[in-house]
């Protein structure tokens, strides 16, 4: 087996409301290798945005140790999880989360602003990332003169242009029509298939979870086999 | 009562854009009133200086005491003119002064001050009632004891009482501290004009103020002695001239201090549009449910501008309140009409507080009525059409 | 650089909201530079005063007038190179609200004492030749439109009587600050002789004696000799450089430019109130993009230079517009402050310039201040989770 890209030991994650503690992720371990396409379902509530959010370095565990692409997150600051994170991980967002005022281009590009790219390498990594999509015509369009789907496929785009280890998506389908969000979870699919890239996904949608090579259930802040 | 619970609990919903707005009406109103305080202050120092039913008479052409001389035989002549009432010993009610000015240091190490010198005799106190000793005594006539109006003595370590002032090579003890209600008399310093004239090597008085049997008889009084050709004086009533000489000070006060208030508010005016746009474009659902509910356009702008106006009253609060705190605190600088020291302070009337109030809640109407007039005609299905994330 | 457009778009991201912005900022800067105006209006003087000039009045007070016959005991004092004097000269033209500055100066020593005066040499010497003849700055006659050979009449306040003065010579001044041109000047010795009729109190004194020093002498030592001369005489004398006699005047308005100097301050809170106000509605509208960034592997730094950014982008914008309002409104509140009277320079410098860029850029650091602090402490999840 390859090396694990994510391994999480023993990863609880409580919060304190009204007095008393939740437990939103109860003594997680679990590996993910490398080049795998995994899907998280669960029902609402059931903590897998939380757990993607602890993978992305965005959140932190209560307890218990995370280790993704070779680094452990638990002793690093903010701005060096801040600087993990621009190297190692993709975000796709549920709500796209473009910037209004910036074109698609340079949507794509903005993340490529904390690398030291030329500006021609720049421009040849967002033409690149965009034609990969199927949006190299749509370069010079403001997110409002873009479809949703179109907009989620330029927030794809933007998640793989720095070449991250790893892609993580939050329901990236959760906002689309059926016919776009199967092209994004084909894209997804593809990107997992030709360029190896590992990929994790929370989805509440069975239809979008049967795109990934690896299904598990989170419930009760527990990760379980597939019934 | 619901509506304006309504426009009260929105600002407060958005308290920190509220008390930055709040803050900047807030020092605007505060601007705009310290300098109605100053100039008012000014002007009610000057008019309370001298009383109306006194005349000063001077040299004709002359425009100030200063500039005026009067010959003893011409101060005679003008003492004993019927108009002029006369004292329980047979005397009249007229004083002939020397108007002088003197230099003195302003506090240990301060910048240099003239003072006004006045050379008087004790009729001064017959002819104005309002002036009185404070503490020490009046000034023995024939020696070279002086007495210091109340801010003479606060602003000059030099002229506090007991001390001795050294002028025209000789030395003068003050020996009393009066006080004028806050008139301009408070910043001068009075002496013997026998002995100043004396020591200046002058022959002629300055002025004459002479006490009248009432207010009325000024004009004709006047009249009269300006068209005789044997006197040649002019004649004014005595807080009309001293208003006069603090003319240059209190348009400099008004000018610059209006001329900014209005620069100012221009931009208050636009932080309150700024504050309320953003209160209505975070808003817009909001404003959907309210009209589908049936509240009318009208009630929409009505709700906006109260929040508006509410916003430019509670800045005005703020400024009055902040204004208030500056009543009666005194200035002490030159009056350029004059060259010599002026002592006013800051004073409030409940006009001002109106003023400042309206003032404040003009600038809230304004600059809320863009914003109020857009939050009116946005369409319901638009409203609610929008996308709340 | 792609941030730096991002500043640039953040920016003029609501028009609207920015133009209230940049419109509140330049009513700020446009109100203090008008006050800045005034201020340098006051001390243009001190500035321009010649280092060889210094001033004797009497000790008592400037108003009090000295002897003529300190003239001669003054120029055998070592060191003092001309002596000149002279006195107000107080006069109304038609009524008191039109009245002006006017000077009676000894004028055989003027010129030479006053190198400030631009005068053609014709003028000069029709002048000098005409005892009852009166000089008026280019100001002053541009104010009542005189020329050359008008006749003035004026009436007398300090020298009473009527004068009716024959414009002999309009001057311009290479120095406003010390010698302005909307004032007139007749000759001392004119003035003086109509005094024994009218003011015998009057006759053969002097309001001022201005004394030049010799080059390589240093003037200290002549004002200390001046006054030592005068010790003890029945009018003792203050002498001062005019750098110090002129700073002595404005320091006694002391209290009033302390009041203008305070008010300036006042107005750049507000500028920094309607700055802070504008940056902090944007930085909450766009809490969720900075957690996007946040995610994406910006650091703090990175949010807090586009808002800091934003903030310099907006206050440079807003000094620029009120510098470009300031020239008009410079001119219209120099005639509403002179109230009829002869209206001051009121120019704008260079450092005015400086002084309004600068501190809008301490106001536009100011106001970024609290954005950025907030901008820094949320973690990325607040930033994400944030509804606008």
């Amino acid at each position: 087996m390859v090396d694990p890209v994510v391994s999480l030991q023993k990863v609880t994650k409580s919060y304190s409301r009204a007095g008393t503690d939740v437990s939103v992720l109860r003594d997680l371990s679990f590996d993910i290798p490398a080049g795998t396409f995994l899907a998280i379902m669960g029902p609402s509530g059931s903590g897998k945005s939380t757990l993607l959010n602890v993978m992305a370095g965005i959140d932190r565990p209560t307890s218990g140790s995370v280790v993704v692409a070779g680094t452990r997150l638990d002793g690093l600051s903010e701005g060096e999880m801040a600087r993990w994170r621009a190297r190692h991980i993709g975000y796709v967002f549920q709500t796209y989360n473009l910037i209004p005022v910036l074109t698609a281009a340079e949507n794509v590009e903005l993340p490529l602003a904390l690398t030291h790219l030329t500006r021609r390498e720049r421009s040849d990594h967002v033409r690149t990332a965009l034609r990969l999509v199927g949006l190299g015509d749509r370069m010079a369009h403001y997110p409002r003169q873009l479809s949703g789907g179109q907009e989620q496929r330029v927030g794809v785009a933007r998640a793989i242009v720095s070449d991250p280890t790893m892609i993580l998506a939050d329901e990236p389908t959760g906002n689309l029509d059926r016919e776009s969000a199967d092209d994004i979870l084909t894209l997804l699919a593809r990107l997992n298939r030709e360029l190896g890239k590992t990929i994790v996904m929370v989805t509440h949608d069975p239809r979008a979870a049967e795109r990934a090579q690896m299904i598990r259930y989170l419930e009760k802040g527990v990760l379980e086999m597939p019934p | 009562m619901l509506w304006s619970a309504y426009s009260l609990r929105n600002l407060w919903a958005r308290r920190v854009t509220t008390l930055l707005t709040l803050l900047g009406l807030g020092l605007v109103v505060f601007v705009f009133v310290a300098i109605l305080m100053l100039a008012h202050g000014l002007e009610r120092t000057m008019g309370k200086t001298g009383d109306p039913a006194n005349a000063i008479v001077m040299s004709k052409g002359a425009l100030s005491e200063i500039e005026s001389s009067l010959s003893r035989e011409q101060t005679g002549v003008l003492a004993a003119q019927p108009e002029v009432i006369t004292l329980a010993d047979h005397q009249a009610a007229a004083v002939r002064e020397i108007a002088l000015q003197l230099t003195l240091r302003k506090q240990e190490g301060g910048s240099l001050a003239s003072l006004s010198l006045r050379g008087s005799s004790p009729d001064a106190f017959a002819v104005r009632p309002l002036v009185r000793i404070a503490q020490g005594r009046l000034w023995q006539p024939g020696t070279t004891e002086v007495i210091v109006g109340t801010q003479v003595a606060k602003q000059f370590p030099e002229a506090r009482l007991s001390e001795t002032l050294r002028f025209g090579r000789r030395e003068w003890t003050v020996v009393g501290i009066f006080e004028a209600e806050g008139s301009g008399f408070d910043s001068e310093v009075w002496g013997d004009a026998e002995q100043m004239m004396a020591t200046f090597h002058r022959t002629l008085f300055s002025s004459m103020t002479v006490r009248l049997a009432d207010p009325t008889v000024l004009p004709a009084f006047k009249a009269r002695l300006e068209r005789d050709p044997r006197f040649k004086v002019s004649v004014k009533r005595e807080p009309e001239y001293y208003e006069g000489k603090a003319e240059g000070l209190a348009r400099l006060i008004r000018v610059t201090g209006l001329f900014l208030t209005l620069v100012f508010s221009v931009g208050a005016i636009l932080g309150a549009t700024m504050t309320m746009s953003a209160s209505v474009a975070h808003r817009t659902t909001e404003i959907g449910t309210l009209r589908t509910l049936g509240f009318t356009r009208s009630h929409i702008l009505q709700a906006f501008l109260l929040e508006s106006s509410l916003l430019g009253l509670a800045g005005g609060l703020l400024g009055v309140a902040g204004a208030a705190l500056l009543n009666s605190v005194t200035i002490s600088t030159v009056n350029w009409d004059t060259g010599a020291e002026l002592a006013f302070a800051f004073h409030l009337t409940p006009t001002m507080v109106g003023e400042g109030l309206l003032f404040a809640a003009g600038m809230g109407i304004i600059g809320g009525l863009v914003p109020a007039a857009r939050a009116a005609h946005i369409e319901i299905v638009h409203a609610l059409g929008q996308r709340t994330v | 650089m792609t941030l730096m457009r991002l500043m640039f778009r953040n920016t003029v991201r609501r028009p609207v909201r920015l133009a209230l912005t940049v419109g509140g900022l330049a009513m700020v800067v446009l109100a203090f530079g008008l006050l800045r105006l005034t201020l340098d209006e006051w001390h243009s003087g001190v500035k321009a005063a010649a280092n060889n000039r210094l001033i004797t009045v009497h000790a008592m007070s400037d108003s009090l007038l000295l002897p003529l016959s300190y003239r001669e005991r003054m120029a055998v004092v070592p060191g003092v190179q001309v002596v000149h004097y002279g006195n107000v000269f107080g006069v109304e033209y038609r009524d008191a609200k039109e009245s002006f500055g006017a000077f009676a100066e000894h004028m055989s020593t003027f010129f030479e004492t006053y190198p400030e005066v631009i005068l053609n040499e014709g003028d000069r010497l029709a002048f000098l030749k005409d005892r009852g003849g009166c000089l008026i700055g280019l100001k002053l006659a541009a104010r009542f439109g005189w020329k050359v050979g008008d006749v003035i009449p004026l009436k007398g306040t300090t020298h009473p009587g009527n004068w009716d003065l024959v414009v002999r010579g309009i001057f311009r001044s290479s120095s406003p600050g010390i010698m302005g041109e909307g004032e007139l000047y007749v000759h001392w010795e004119f003035a003086n002789e109509r005094l024994r009729a009218t003011a015998p109190d009057r006759v053969d004194q002097v309001g001022w004696y201005v004394t030049t020093t010799a080059p390589g002498v240093n003037p200290r030592t002549v004002v200390a000799a001046i006054d030592a001369t005068f010790a003890n005489s029945f009018a003792e004398t203050r002498t001062e450089r005019e750098q110090a006699y002129i700073a002595g005047w404005v320091a006694r308005s002391g209290a009033l430019l302390d009041a203008l100097d305070w008010l300036s301050g006042v107005m750049n809170g507000i500028a920094a109130l309607v700055l802070v106000n504008a940056l902090a509605m944007a930085v909450r509208e766009r809490t969720r993009e900075y957690g996007v960034m946040k995610t994406l592997g910006f650091q703090p730094r990175h949010l807090v230079a586009l808002v800091l950014g934003e903030s310099l982008l907006v206050a440079l914008g807003g000094a620029l517009a009120g510098l470009g309002l300031l020239y008009p409104a410079a001119r219209l509140y120099a005639v509403m402050v002179a109230g009829g009277k002869t209206v001051g320079a009121y120019e704008i410098t260079s450092e005015t310039i400086g002084m309004c860029l600068g501190v809008m850029g301490l106001v536009g650091l100011l106001a970024a201040l609290w954005p950025a602090v907030r901008l820094s402490r949320m973690t990325t999840l607040e930033g994400l989770r944030h509804r606008g």
